[in-house]
């Protein structure tokens, strides 16, 4: 992976007393798919859209290609592509009217691709958009952003509101896209982990406004394990306290089942050389270390 | 190219306030000509000892004022009249929905992630906005010039066309307002009641001698320069200052205002 695509340094929001995002730091490298993922609340739309430059930082520092977010200019700009959490469209507009607008800001538009996409989703030209449903309008962000062919791609709960098909359907065209040109960033955020699990390179974990985590997926997934050890003897302390174990809960009189985040391989051994009667190894989803990580403050 | 794909949408999303707004300019064009043609003869037919004793009030002294001279009842019915009562309406109207519109309908999203900076989006719907203005009260004035021409009544059309410019610099000082105003709320029809507030605070002054320099309104009647003669450059410069400055505060609004 190359140099940073995107880089956030200290980001803060507050407003009033609330403290939307607390001090994240996090990058997009080029050629990376970064997942954000947290409960509601917890700063993904606030992140995004301070990149964006719809809100401004209370402090802290947002770089895209290397340049102050600030500093920006029309031909930067050009380069980042956007989808907003819930597509709104000008409602005067028909949808082919939505993109000859949208067009007019792209020199190097793709018509090529937003012609092959429009006629796979069967999008009707004439349409006003405010007749179209929210997966026909989640549909017309996607032609919109893809064909301006942008090398940063932000995308802000996208899938919010599609059924399953439609939702891989988006998955699979950005996935696509993405591996049609080197040196393009993603940062995607979302509720449906399975479908992030399978896209992205690294993820984020966000609560409360506070970066808990960034981790490369491959890394969680051979890291991030539960095991379920039933010990003949109850085990030295050094051994629960392992680096890398987040969590420990006993079963019963020697059993324990213990999360691990990190150093799985060490932990794992050290396990097997004590006297044990179990020792199951259980593979964590996304979808448990984002339970884990929404209910670490309570 | 931004720019004006920007503008173009403005124009397009306000088409239907243009199109009232030109059928309500141009019909009232006609109807400043046509009732001077035929008022002048109701005077005209007025007998001189009742004119005297007319005279004496002063209303009538006013009525005398404006049918004693096209020039006169031109400016009357339409700088210091129609035009910034109608223009502040229509002000009111398009700044309410060009940036509290935006955000209520939620498409400021759409519209700030366009590669465009914030002060170029900014400049593109005040940019619209006095095109609109422009399309709209111009076109009036042309009517009245053509409709005039063909009844066959002659005006100091230079003076006029000043007291026009002046009176729209000023009318765009006022729908600069407007937009400041609409950038802070999140409500059309909130900013458009504020908006119309404002007018009366910013006629007030217009009412004393002493304060009068200083109404956005009484300056948008060209009052100095058309009845007192003072040189067009005067009120122009002022105006323009004026829509300026008002200009420079929307845009530092806009640049820092998180949507």
């Amino acid at each position: 992976m190359g140099k940073g695509c995107l880089s956030v340094k200290s980001l803060s929001k507050d407003y009033g007393q609330k403290k939307a995002l607390a001090g994240v730091s996090l990058e997009v490298k080029e050629g990376e798919i970064m997942g954000l993922v947290g409960p509601n609340g917890a700063g993904k739309t606030t992140l995004i859209k301070l990149v964006m430059g719809l809100i401004k930082p209370s402090s802290g520092l947002v770089s895209v290609f290397g340049r102050d977010e600030k500093e920006l200019g029309a031909e930067d700009r050009r380069r980042i592509g956007y989808i907003a959490d819930e597509p709104f469209f000008y409602d005067f507009m028909t949808v082919q009217q939505t993109i000859e607008f949208n067009q007019g800001f792209y020199p190097d538009w793709d018509h090529e691709k937003c012609a092959g996409l429009m006629q796979r989703f069967h999008l009707p030209p004439d349409e006003p958009v405010k007749n179209l449903s929210r997966g026909m309008k989640a549909q017309l962000a996607l032609i919109l952003v893809l064909a301006q062919k942008p090398d940063l791609l932000l995308l802000d709960e996208p899938l919010e509101g599609l059924d399953p098909m439609r939702r891989l359907e988006f998955l699979n065209l950005v996935l696509e896209d993405f591996m049609e040109r080197e040196g393009r960033g993603v940062l995607i955020s979302s509720h449906y982990l399975e479908e992030l699990e399978r896209l992205a390179d690294r993820v984020a974990f966000l609560h409360e406004g506070r970066l808990l985590r960034v981790a490369e997926m491959e890394q969680l997934k051979v890291e991030e394990k539960t095991i379920r050890v039933v010990f003949q003897k109850e085990p030295p302390e050094a051994l629960l306290n392992m680096p890398g174990i987040k969590a420990v809960q006993k079963e019963g009189k020697t059993g324990y089942l213990l999360t691990i985040e990190d150093n799985f391989n060490a932990i794992y051994e050290a396990c097997c050389n004590y006297p044990h009667f179990i020792l199951e190894i259980y593979h964590r989803s996304l979808e448990d270390m984002f339970m884990d990580y929404s209910g670490r403050d309570q | 190219m931004n720019m004006s794909n920007l503008i173009r949408k403005e124009l397009l999303q306000m088409r239907w306030i243009l199109i009232v707004g030109l059928i309500f300019g141009l019909a009232l064009a006609v109807i400043i000509v046509v009732t001077f043609h035929y008022m002048e003869q109701v005077v005209a037919e007025i007998p001189p000892d009742l004119m005297e004793l007319l005279a004496r009030y002063e209303v009538t002294r006013e009525l005398l004022f404006i049918f004693g001279d096209y020039s006169d009842y031109v400016w009357s019915q339409w700088n210091a009249k129609n035009l910034y009562q109608a223009g502040a309406l229509l002000s009111i109207i398009m700044a309410a929905s060009q940036f509290a519109g935006e955000v209520s309908r939620r498409t400021i999203g759409f519209y700030l992630s366009r590669p465009v900076t914030r002060r170029e989006g900014f400049a593109a719907k005040v940019a619209a906005g006095m095109i609109m203005l422009l399309l709209v009260f111009g076109g009036a004035m042309i009517l009245i010039w053509i409709v005039s021409a063909i009844i066959g009544l002659s005006a100091e059309w230079g003076r006029l066309w000043g007291a026009f410019i002046i009176s729209l610099v000023w009318l765009s000082a006022y729908y600069l307002v407007g937009c400041i105003i609409s950038i802070l709320n999140k409500e059309p029809i909130a900013a458009g009641v504020i908006t119309g507030v404002a007018a009366i605070f910013l006629s007030l002054p217009g009412l004393f001698t002493a304060t009068r320099d200083f109404s956005l309104f009484y300056q948008m009647r060209a009052v100095d320069f058309f009845i007192y003669q003072q040189p067009v450059f005067t009120s122009l410069i002022y105006g323009l200052l004026v829509s300026g400055v008002l200009f420079g505060i929307g845009m530092k609004v806009f640049y820092e205002k998180d949507f």
